[in-house]
């Protein structure tokens, strides 16, 4: 079930409703079933693989609770082995097939590895993430094991975030389940504004870009420098808008029953560095990352002094690119961004020296445009269907400017756009209008900005959102991107 | 917290008078407007055809059969209601909806070729043109016929259905005051001032070993179909094969040609049907006279209707 469908439509209020009407004791097995019903709209089967981890961990946590210290490292490992060896088998396993016969094939040994033919559960990566960081943060005797079967799984299951995050901790989200929540007006407005601006973001602008975007990216050969440029900066901030949309919705169905999500997104184009943007971009996961793989490896190498960071970031990042998806793009994007990591590590004092001497305004500009260039670059990789094609991109951006001036020269044909030009207007414009309300909300949050405003006027906001979601907003039932993942 | 709840509905319905006002003056505009396809549309829904002659087919038709032309050789009123990219038998089931509102010709001349008339494919052509029709049930299940095209919201919801279309509600209400556009057609006809486009050395590149058009049983039925519907009316139908560029042609896989040609053949037979191909016409060898492989442009269309007039002029005597 996606969040910019019909059925949701009907689903949400639904379960919000009943689950206001019902008295708190009752409150958890609603919820279950809810999540239940949206997990099963997608791939009904896979409810037992989830429901099998869950039991796992489940019986893991009280294991590793009860244990004597000897045992706990056994009872973690055995729950991340469970864990990590679903998540291999339905998302790596073809991929290393693949990869072991291809090198098979190159040293011609005969053999053969069979593939498989399955379908990727939705939010695998996400809710085996969730799954691990319970057990993990219980054998770090930070969180108590849960006893209650139902509350566990809904920590696991609850349907806002549960195919495409945010992956929560359970010091955050298993108090919650047991706390009573009662109908507050102020949650159920500041929820419905965030699931507002997020099929907004979703609707108007992500499903816009990905008209251009799907195009190109379809079928690269077929499009000039200028297009496959624009088509690369189009995707930057159609995922975004994708992701951090699908977010903002998360955290507001969440919200409207009075619960706290962590916050995903943080403007993350405002970063000006690779660094910052990580800690703007997929909070949830890059934190998870730093907690669980990050830190550990740090500390294991840090008698390497600098070089520790410089190792725990290529390896956290190599391992978070293939987080995404089971493929060499990903990898190479997370490979560009741990090598953009290291850099910043390595040179952060000769750049601190550079920038004193330059006005802060003009450092912070280079520093924007090179972050946010970077991290197009690396969405390449991300977005492009396979390595030829990512390169082939790559390769047709110097030649842009010879394209350009042939175009001026007699006879030189126009830039043919894969979308009209009147879209095209319109992908710019809803870029635009995005950084428009970045600017607003620089100074002053926009729940605060929106909250001083008269009724009248917030009214009038309201409905220029709702409509232009209705009126200008591209209903193509088109997946949120990372419920691939 | 009932308060809230009042809002919201509140809330909700305030700009729904206004929407349902706005969907009223754009979809009523546009039933006036002379907009692309709104014309022949609006002239079959208001009954202004009554044609005595009328020319189905695809857009290789729309750009291509002069009814001033054939006005003055057969002494008829004819009226060109070919659809752009359509199969077949959405021309079929727009000649019932005209038969609804709009008196029985004596002729219909069909267009045939081999890129749409016996492909039955899922999409529908121009899905803008039904927009204003959607609570007429004759064109929601035209539009809705082969797969679910537009949804509950689209029939009910206010404006919905125009969901991106901001230059059709532009035109809509610009025509709903009388100076919406003033069209371009003559009684469906349209022809197009262009040159040849490359595309068609695209199509060569990608298909090396030549091209195959495919079939559906469906469509051959709903070919057949027709002309037995016309039989039982009393409509006498003239097929006609369309010129097309030579190469293109050439690039035909022979057999499936093959299987395409003995349908018309049979069917031209079977329902007494005369057939006039033009697949080896002069024109067909003169690429200037086209602006893509399948359609002529203004200048092939000037040449071929006093030759097409004068080979058919016999079966309206």
């Amino acid at each position: 079930m996606l969040f910019n469908s019909f059925q949701f439509l009907v689903f949400f209020p639904l379960v919000t409703l009943i689950y206001f009407l019902l008295p708190h004791k009752l409150r958890w097995f609603h919820l279950l079933v809810a999540s239940c019903v949206f997990y099963m709209a997608f791939v009904p089967i896979y409810i037992i693989i989830l429901f099998a981890t869950i039991v796992i961990d489940y019986y893991a946590g009280i294991l590793i609770e009860n244990a004597p210290d000897s045992r706990r490292r056994l009872y973690l490992s055995m729950s991340i082995f469970a864990n990590v060896g679903v998540l291999f088998f339905f998302k790596y396993y073809n991929f290393f097939a693949d990869n072991f016969n291809q090198l098979f094939a190159w040293s011609k040994v005969n053999a053969d590895i069979p593939l498989l033919k399955i379908i990727l559960p939705i939010g695998l990566s996400f809710h085996t993430f969730q799954a691990m960081s319970y057990t993990i943060e219980v054998y770090r005797r930070k969180q108590k094991a849960e006893k209650h079967f139902g509350i566990y799984a809904l920590y696991v299951m609850f349907y806002p975030q549960l195919v495409a995050g945010p992956i929560e901790r359970p010091q955050n989200m298993l108090h919650q389940f047991h706390e009573k929540h009662i109908h507050d007006n102020k949650n159920v407005i500041a929820g419905l504004r965030l699931i507002i601006w997020g099929l907004f973001k979703k609707t108007v602008i992500a499903d816009r870009l990905a008209l251009l975007t799907d195009k190109v990216f379809a079928d690269p050969r077929a499009f000039s420098s200028e297009v496959l440029i624009t088509a690369a900066i189009f995707f930057s901030f159609q995922i975004f808008c994708d992701f951090s949309g699908y977010s903002n919705i998360a955290l507001g169905t969440a919200r409207v029953m009075g619960f706290d999500l962590m916050v995903n997104f943080n403007w993350p184009f405002s970063a000006k560095s690779i660094s910052e943007f990580w800690r703007k971009w997929h909070i949830s996961l890059s934190t998870w990352f730093n907690d669980y793989l990050f830190t550990p490896i740090a500390q294991s190498t840090r008698d390497l002094g600098i070089y520790a960071v410089v190792i725990a970031s290529l390896a956290t990042f190599m391992v978070s690119g293939l987080w995404h998806g089971a493929a060499w793009t990903y990898v190479a994007m997370g490979a560009l961004h741990g090598v953009a990591v290291a850099y910043e590590v390595l040179t952060k004092k000769t750049r601190k020296k550079i920038f004193k001497k330059i006005p802060k305004s003009i450092g912070d500009a280079i520093g924007l445009i090179c972050t946010f260039s970077y991290v197009t670059f690396a969405f390449i990789f991300f977005r492009a269907r396979t390595m030829s094609d990512a390169f082939y991109i790559v390769g047709k951006i110097p030649t842009v400017f010879t394209e350009m001036i042939n175009r001026g020269k007699p006879g030189g044909l126009p830039v043919a756009w894969p979308i009209g030009t009147n879209m095209l207007r319109m992908c710019v414009l809803s870029i635009c209008l995005l950084q428009f309300i970045y600017l607003i909300q620089k100074k002053r949050t926009l729940t605060s900005l929106f909250d001083s405003q008269s009724r009248p006027i917030r009214w009038v906001i309201y409905y220029g959102f709702v409509l232009t979601i209705l009126y200008l907003g591209v209903f193509q039932n088109r997946q949120f991107i990372y419920f691939q993942f | 917290m009932k308060n809230i709840y009042v809002k919201m509905f509140i809330f909700c319905l305030i700009p729904l008078p206004l929407l349902f006002a706005l969907d009223y003056l754009v979809d009523h505009g546009l039933r006036k407007s002379r907009y692309t396809y709104y014309s022949e549309w609006n002239d079959i829904f208001d009954s202004k055809i009554n044609a005595d002659l009328l020319v189905l087919g695809t857009s290789r038709a729309w750009i291509l059969f002069s009814p001033k032309a054939m006005d003055s050789a057969f002494h008829v009123n004819s009226y060109n209601l070919a659809m752009d990219g359509a199969d077949f038998d959405f021309g079929y089931k727009r000649l019932k909806i005209y038969l609804a509102h709009n008196k029985k010709p004596k002729t219909i001349i069909v267009e045939v070729g081999f890129v749409k008339t016996l492909v039955g494919s899922d999409v529908l052509p121009g899905v803008q043109q039904f927009l204003p029709y959607m609570r007429d049930s004759s064109m929601w299940n035209f539009a809705n016929s082969k797969n679910l095209s537009f949804s509950f919201f689209d029939r009910h919801f206010p404006l919905y259905k125009y969901n991106n279309e901001l230059s059709l509600i532009k035109e809509g209400v610009m025509s709903y005051y009388g100076k919406g556009s003033r069209g371009t057609k003559y009684k469906g006809y349209e022809p197009k001032v262009l040159e040849w486009d490359n595309a068609f050395s695209e199509f060569q590149r990608q298909n090396p070993n030549g091209w195959k058009p495919e079939t559906s049983k469906a469509a051959i039925d709903e070919f057949y179909d027709f002309f037995g519907f016309c039989q039982s009316n009393n409509i006498k139908v003239i097929m006609v094969y369309t010129p097309v560029y030579i190469e293109a042609t050439k690039m035909l896989v022979p057999e499936a040609k093959e299987k395409l040609m003995s349908v018309f053949y049979d069917v031209s037979k079977k329902f007494n049907a005369p057939f006039y191909n033009y697949e080896q016409d002069s024109l067909c060898y003169n690429r200037d006279l086209f602006y893509n492989s399948q359609h002529l442009n203004k200048k092939g269309a000037d040449l071929f209707n006093p030759k097409f007039v004068n080979d058919v002029k016999k079966e309206f005597q």
